[in-house]
């Protein structure tokens, strides 16, 4: 697809935050008065947020934020009292409005094309993608799903951050997970097949219907724990522009249903029992020839988010438990990591104990090093990203007080997977194979509250070439050694070793691709990367 | 053959696991349904196996209080453009492509009435047999290709525990990258629901 999704992304995101500000009410429930007693017990709080805390139903949640004192004092606290809250407000998502969430799904697919169409300047007229009409759409029918050349970014971070604003449009008008699901299939095939003059395209489909349901869920959980519909005075404020950050969409209803300007409960699941921010820095190397010679280390600085969200010996619904790590580096290509994993259902096998559960997971690992040399660029260093589902066992077993070894093993089903392509660059600027794939996880660990002092991953899959040149199949490993050790309670230090290998088997190929021909000898191709990393570790929230 | 009513009932069997009890009141129940098809294929497949024909057996389990969970498997056979059939060379006389897809999906039924209708989403696998490609090379060939579809249809609950159900359904199937095996799915079926 040649959408820049993520442009227009950004503009669009303009639009409503535009929109909100201007919509936005200060969260004043005009049909309250504070009595003068209320004013008087809020003055006499040394800190504002005291007032809260002591009458708010949801003080438990915010007792528990690591620096509560200094967030509030930066943001203040004029809450108002619980017997102000507007017990009648009928929340927007109580119910289920079907027609606001097509439409909106209409308005996210409507600005893109009406930027290509009408305000983007092409060379050729003829490249024009938005120029569609009935003959495209009836080739399209026709010809069905290929897969595309877009590069690794566009695929595996752009769709999916469009595919969370389609869940969005169903998410936040009313329709549970599964529901908000067919929001974000139905709106990437309707882009798919009627938005543009190519050829639709399968990974991005999948990137953006399932990809886009993962990450919007994400988004719809920490948007929904950050806003607060019980605050008020600059506290609201924040919190809806925090909110409406995490999850445009979002903000863009409660701006419409008049959510912003009014106070009401929390839905309780949206303060989750247990959260986890962590954050880590320090710094990686990796080889990048994978010859085994480890003659070409790339040492970089890398940052990462990690974020757990809910206990998933507690989770019942979709997401209920997920966790999400983010990571820059310093060196490009700068955002190289992206991966999440979602509880969707599972089965308590023994209380605390051990849960059959199947997961939702996305993976995002770009540390494809470019190496321009003249007009010659040299592809080093790996990639490798999937959306895919995960059926596992998770298991307990104290050896302490509060030490105890976990255990997750279990099956990635991939439903699409992109792996390095040795002898093969799309014109569009893809490097990398696309298909399905099954292979093994485990995972053990020892940990100690939020700590892990030592635990041991290896990810193993099969990847079969779907996308062309095909005739092709790919086997990954990742095993990965970390430490830690935790030298206050919010601070560790740590170190981990691993290795990224791949065994890729490519049959003779010979065909036209998007119009270039293209022939390939069969061969073999063993990769090795070994990754090593120091770093600080600190848990900015924890409850 | 068999083997395909050995999944279909391990699927069954499966499905019955998680079986949500269904409103006795409610036209959404839980089914047995059988169902006949015919397929008319387009663009570069439809060139060369112009339709196709065939039904499938399936389970269907019913969420509150629109939601339908469905698992089917099926046989569809195509048939050659009549162009190649009727050549005098007997070179394609023998030519067959036989699929086995084996599918899970589901159903939003938009109303719990007696006539219900709803939009339907069926993705899984397709099984493909084949001794003649798209350019005409004799090959025996097996074949495992993601196959999906999506469309309209209606089920009308006819007494008690009968119903019938009948929909249009586009599909996309995988199969060759310059052939995809897209077409429009005609189906008719019977449903039996069980309980009350």
């Amino acid at each position: 697809m040649k959408i820049k999704y993520l442009s227009k992304t950004i503009l669009l995101f303009i639009s409503i935050s535009s929109l909100f500000l201007t919509t936005i009410s200060f969260a004043q429930n005009s049909s309250f008065d504070i009595t003068d007693k209320d004013y008087i017990e809020l003055e006499s709080s040394f800190y504002l947020s005291e007032y809260r805390l002591n009458n708010n139903p949801n003080s438990g949640y915010q007792n528990s934020l690591a620096f509560k004192n200094q967030l509030n004092q930066k943001w203040g606290s004029v809450n108002l009292p619980p017997e102000l809250m507007n017990d009648d407000f009928k929340p927007w998502e109580s119910e289920k409005h079907f027609a606001i969430g097509v439409g909106e799904v209409a308005i996210l697919e409507f600005i893109p094309w009406a930027l290509a169409k009408w305000f983007r300047t092409w060379e050729d007229p003829a490249d024009n993608w938005a120029n569609v009409s009935s003959k495209t759409w009836w080739s399209n029918l026709q010809n069905g799903f290929e897969y595309d050349g877009d590069n690794f970014l566009t695929n595996n971070f752009s769709h999916p951050y469009h595919g969370a604003l389609f869940f969005n449009a169903g998410r936040t008008n009313g329709y549970d997970f599964w529901e908000s699901s067919a929001f974000s299939l139905a709106g990437s095939a309707v882009w798919e097949f009627f938005g543009e003059t190519f050829r639709p395209s399968f990974n991005d489909w999948i990137y953006t219907g399932v990809g886009g349901a993962n990450l919007g869920e994400i988004f719809y959980r920490l948007s929904s724990m950050v806003t607060d519909n019980r605050a008020s005075g600059s506290e609201r404020v924040w919190s809806e522009i925090w909110g409406t950050l995490l999850n445009p969409v979002r903000g863009f209803n409660r701006a419409i249903s008049g959510e912003m300007g009014q106070n009401f409960d929390n839905p309780e699941w949206s303060r989750p029992d247990d959260f986890l921010i962590a954050f880590d820095g320090g710094t990686r190397s990796i080889d990048k020839d994978g010859d085994k010679n480890y003659t070409s280390k790339e040492v970089e600085g890398l940052f990462t988010l990690n974020l757990a969200y809910g206990n998933r010996f507690k989770a019942r619904k979709p997401f209920d438990f997920f966790g999400f790590e983010f990571a820059i580096a310093s060196n490009k290509p700068h955002f190289t990591t992206m991966n999440s994993t979602g509880y969707l259902f599972g089965w308590e096998l023994e209380k605390n104990k051990h849960h059959l559960d199947v997961s939702l997971d996305f993976n995002f690992n770009d540390l494809i090093k470019e190496e321009v040399s003249g007009t010659d660029t040299v592809y080093k260093g790996f990639l490798f990203g999937s959306t895919q589902i995960f059926p596992h066992l998770s298991s307990i077993f104290p050896i302490g007080e509060k030490t105890n070894i976990v255990t997750r093993f279990g099956i990635n089903g991939i439903m699409i997977g992109s792996t390095p392509n040795d002898f093969y660059v799309d014109v569009e600027g893809r490097t990398n194979d696309f298909g399905p794939g099954v292979g093994t996880r485990l995972y053990a660990a020892i940990q100690n509250g939020i700590w892990n002092y030592v635990s041991i991953l290896y990810y193993g899959a099969w990847i079969w070439t779907q996308s062309q040149p095909d005739n092709s199949k790919h086997h990954i490993h990742f095993l990965i050694l970390e430490a830690q050790y935790p030298i206050t309670k919010y601070f560790s230090i740590g170190f981990s070793t691993g290795v990224y290998w791949r065994n890729s088997y490519y049959d003779s190929y010979e065909g036209i691709i998007n119009g270039v021909e293209y022939t390939r000898e069969a061969s073999d191709v063993t990769k090795n990367h070994p990754i090593g990393r120091l770093f600080f570790r600190t848990a900015i929230i924890d409850f | 053959m068999k083997k395909i009513f050995l999944i279909l009932i391990i699927l069954v069997s499966v499905g019955s696991l998680f079986t949500v009890t269904a409103q006795s009141d409610s036209y959404l129940k839980n089914r047995i349904f059988v169902e006949g098809l015919y397929i008319r294929n387009i663009g570069n497949f439809g060139s060369v196996w112009s339709n196709a024909s065939g039904g499938y057996l399936g389970y269907g389990i019913a969420f509150p209080e629109h939601n339908y969970l469905m698992m089917r498997a099926g046989f569809i056979s195509n048939k050659l453009k009549d162009e190649l059939n009727n050549q005098e060379s007997l070179a394609y006389d023998d030519a067959y492509l036989t699929m086995v897809p084996i599918e899970i999906g589901g159903r939003y039924y938009f109303i719990d009435h007696m006539f219900m209708p709803f939009v339907q989403f069926m993705t899984g696998l397709n099984f493909v047999f084949e001794n003649e490609d798209l350019v005409g090379e004799n090959e025996d060939k097996n074949l495992v290709k993601f196959a999906w579809q999506v469309g309209l249809g209606i089920t009308i609950n006819i007494i008690s525990n009968i119903s019938v159900d009948a929909g249009v359904n586009y599909q996309s199937n995988f199969y060759d990258d310059d052939a995809m095996n897209t077409g429009f799915e005609y189906a008719f079926g019977i449903g039996y629901a069980l309980g009350n």
